[in-house]
């Protein structure tokens, strides 16, 4: 006896009398905030883009070059973080000892969270040239290769994205019925037709979705380009934009840039959105989700010593810069540096900005799962975001402003805006899934007894999904504390954070500054995220089923 | 004392994007037991839920007691609605979650809160108001849920296959105690079931839907004794 479906497929989570006029409002200030400077860039690209300069601009070599290592960059990262998981997800399901895949997990976990600033500085000192491993292959007589340019650039790619598509695997694999596996053993299927037929169909399908991403995230990627790329030979449109406006003020150009890079990520989203599994997003950006792994396989003798040997590889790989941010952090005399009137500044200047915007990002996220049609594109929205990196959206106001006034003046609050719209698509995910299964829930209910405004909130709403709330915050507020993007162009002698102060001193060759100042920005970025998952698991200890 | 009201759909059409339209022309006696069977998507549900206001209808009156209710808010009919499941908050006491049936601010004087005494005990709850619904079986949840059905004091209860997910049992037990408080406040109850069993237990009059209609209507458990219709015959499993 199944619950009739009848009726159960409308939107009943939010009932046809709620108003979404807030929802409205949060939608057209977002379309405010990434048209208008594409529209006065149109204008005012009018001059730069006669006929005549825009063939010379397109023919210009140095965009053609940007452009192409964009690509060939972004293809090359997406298929060895892919190639490699697949592996790595296998060999973790070999591991039958449910704590060791809890860390492992939890591991694998901290790249999602770990500012893309600190993550370059660490990947540099550990594999570069002068790193821990050129240390210790130095011993065998071996002459380690610089990693600036390409080698750097994928190393740090595949630090964040292996994992990523690591976690996407295994949460598919795990999403496959239980009786899949009892009718492979009952068939008797071992090795390599078990896993063309289960892992294998499983993967496959999950690595279409799972590539788009990151090759969506490779090809927006400013921070570790600009750090360990090394020299115009390994520029990416990113990065141009930025070189550009900072360095060479030629606005032309910097008005090409930009309208090549939306045209290329715009391109990849429309092509995507065509697609009918276009929810590329569920990437479970939480540690909460990276803690509810649990060991499915009966182990397969055979492999467990290579699966072993695969993951001890994989640990090591994601963990050895972390061990370098401490290590190194705690050998830089942090303590010294983070009394010095500057440090101190910045930081309380990263917390204010982080706070303003994690507040503004969860707020519009509340407000737009008010929104009553729309859910196709809301699931889009961490996609479309990517359309409009930090950097397209900072160059972009930043050429506008200029036409009006000195864009400095209001750097504060762009900074704010920019990174509360670039954390609002992960919010949205954290936040409003579980206000929408929250609605679902007891939508119907809460309408009944006149549960409505500030009394939703208070007695039905606040209390239930504290936890998301908390987690949705706490990432906002750290995607905002390690942004670079945005700031490396409203940055100035008055307006510093963390990350640019980290930027500063790694370009001077302060690298003490720069390991002591990077220790910092983790540890304030993982207290954020750990307090948020530390309250939501009290909670659900605590709360009902 | 709350008196029976009759419910009438007077040429309610609804129709969700480019789904299946359901419409319908249809009175529930007042005071009365009245079970609606069917198969599943025949639109038993969103009938209830129209009836409710969780839906809002394209076209039609509906009218509770002589009064139109089309365009009020849920809050604002004189109806309760149990679920299948997540009548409760989860995160809340019984006692709490009876009480937001006096008033959803949960600001109760010491009366009010005897009121929710009062019918935790005509429920067969007493002494449960501190416990968590998690703690609670499936059949003392639904008993939560008709005790805060009797604090709202609401003369129409609809109940969308609110006993589906309990054991003979316990059905038997809570449609005893449906059929015990309609008998004393004179209630009129629609009840969504599958079962035939429980249509003979408590129904007045049954009414089967096909196809987003009103295929029949009888008093009593006619429709289950002789099914006029074949639809019928063959939802109940009965050759013929």
């Amino acid at each position: 006896m199944g619950p009739s479906v009848a009726g159960r497929h409308e939107p009943l989570s939010v009932h046809p009398f709620t108003p979404d006029m807030p929802a409205r409002l949060v939608l057209v200030a977002l379309a405010v905030l990434c048209l208008t400077p594409l529209i006065a860039l149109g204008v005012m690209g009018g001059e730069a883009l006669r006929i005549g300069s825009l063939s010379a601009l397109l023919g210009d070599p140095f965009i053609q070059r940007a452009l192409r290592f964009t690509l060939v960059q972004a293809a090359l990262s997406t298929l060895i973080s892919v190639a490699l998981a697949v592996p790595v997800v296998l060999a973790l399901r070999h591991i039958q000892q449910p704590w060791l895949l809890r860390h492992v997990w939890t591991l694998f976990a901290l790249p999602l969270v770990l500012p893309q600033i600190v993550a370059a500085l660490a990947i540099a000192a550990v594999f570069g040239h002068n790193g821990w491993i050129a240390d210790l292959v130095a011993i065998a007589g071996i002459n380690w290769p610089s990693i600036y340019g390409l080698a750097g650039i994928l190393l740090a790619h595949v630090f964040f994205n292996l994992p990523l598509a690591a976690r996407v695997f295994d949460l598919a694999l795990q999403s496959q019925p239980v009786e899949y596996e009892k009718n492979a053993a009952q068939l008797g299927l071992t090795g390599w037709r078990r896993f063309i037929l289960i892992e294998g169909a499983v993967i496959r399908d999950a690595a279409m979705g799972v590539s788009i991403l990151i090759f969506l995230l490779c090809s927006t990627s400013f921070t570790i380009v600009l750090m360990l790329g090394g020299g115009p030979r390994s520029t990416t449109l990113e990065v141009a934009i930025y070189q550009a406006l900072a360095f060479d003020f030629d606005l032309g150009r910097a008005v090409m840039l930009v309208a090549l890079q939306v045209l290329v990520t715009g391109g990849i989203v429309l092509a995507l959105m065509g697609r009918r599994d276009a929810d590329v997003g569920t990437t479970g950006f939480s540690l909460t989700g990276a803690m509810h792994m649990r060991a499915v396989m009966a182990g397969e003798r055979s492999g467990a010593a290579i699966a072993m040997l695969l993951v001890l590889v994989a640990v090591l790989f994601v963990a050895l810069p972390f061990i370098f941010i401490v290590f190194d952090g705690f050998a830089a005399n942090p303590f010294a540096v983070w009394q010095r009137q500057a440090v101190v500044a910045a930081l309380l200047t990263s917390i204010i900005i982080g706070l303003f915007s994690s507040i503004l990002a969860v707020f519009g996220a509340v407000l737009l799962t008010h929104r009553r049609a729309g859910g196709r594109f809301l699931a889009a929205m961490p996609v479309l975001a990517l359309v409009f990196p930090p950097i397209v959206l900072s160059a972009g106001w930043f050429l506008t402003l200029r036409q009006f006034t000195d864009p400095f003046e209001y750097a504060a609050i762009l900074v704010v805006v920019i990174n509360a719209a670039m954390a609002l698509p992960f919010v949205l995910r954290i936040v409003g899934q579980a206000l929408q299964t929250h609605a679902a829930r007891y939508g119907q209910l809460e309408d009944q007894l006149a549960l409505t405004g500030w009394a939703r909130w208070r007695i039905s709403v606040l209390p239930a999904l504290r936890a998301p709330l908390l987690v949705g915050f706490a990432f906002a507020f750290a995607l905002s504390l390690g942004d670079f993007g945005v700031i490396a162009l409203f940055g100035s002698e008055r307006l510093q954070t963390l990350p640019y102060m980290i930027y500063a001193s790694f370009g001077s060759y302060r690298t003490n500054d720069a390991a002591a100042l990077a220790l910092l920005l983790a540890v304030l970025v993982f207290i954020a995220i750990g307090f948020a998952e530390w309250l939501g698991q009290r909670q659900t200890r605590s709360g009902a089923p | 004392m709350i008196t029976g009201l009759d419910l009438s759909m007077c040429d309610v059409s609804y129709q969700h994007n480019n789904g299946p339209r359901f419409a319908f022309d249809v009175t529930f006696p007042a005071g009365q037991t009245s079970v609606i069977m069917g198969p599943s998507g025949s639109g038993k549900s969103t009938l209830l839920n129209l009836l409710g206001g969780f839906l809002k209808a394209d076209r039609g009156d509906i009218v509770i007691g002589g009064q139109n209710v089309t365009h009020l808010h849920p809050s604002e009919r004189p109806v309760s609605m149990i679920f299948q499941d997540h009548n409760l908050f989860a995160h809340l006491d019984v006692a709490r979650n009876v009480g937001l049936g006096v008033d959803p601010h949960l600001k109760l004087d010491e009366a009010g809160w005897h009121h929710v005494e009062d019918a935790l005990i005509s429920v067969g709850l007493r002494g449960y108001g501190q416990r968590m619904p998690s703690t609670l079986s499936g059949g003392e949840r639904q008993r939560v849920a008709l005790a805060r059905m009797l604090v709202r004091d609401r003369p129409v209860l609809l109940m969308d296959e609110a006993m589906a997910s309990l054991g003979p049992g316990l059905r038997q037990t809570i449609l005893a105690l449906v059929k015990q408080l309609q008998c004393e406040k004179r209630l009129t109850v629609i009840m969504i079931t599958h079962e035939p069993g429980d249509a003979r237990h408590i129904a007045d009059s049954m009414a089967f839907l096909a196809d987003g209609r009103i295929l029949a209507q009888a008093p009593g458990t006619n429709l289950l004794d002789s099914p006029s219709d074949p639809q019928i015959a063959a939802y109940l499993g009965i050759a013929g």
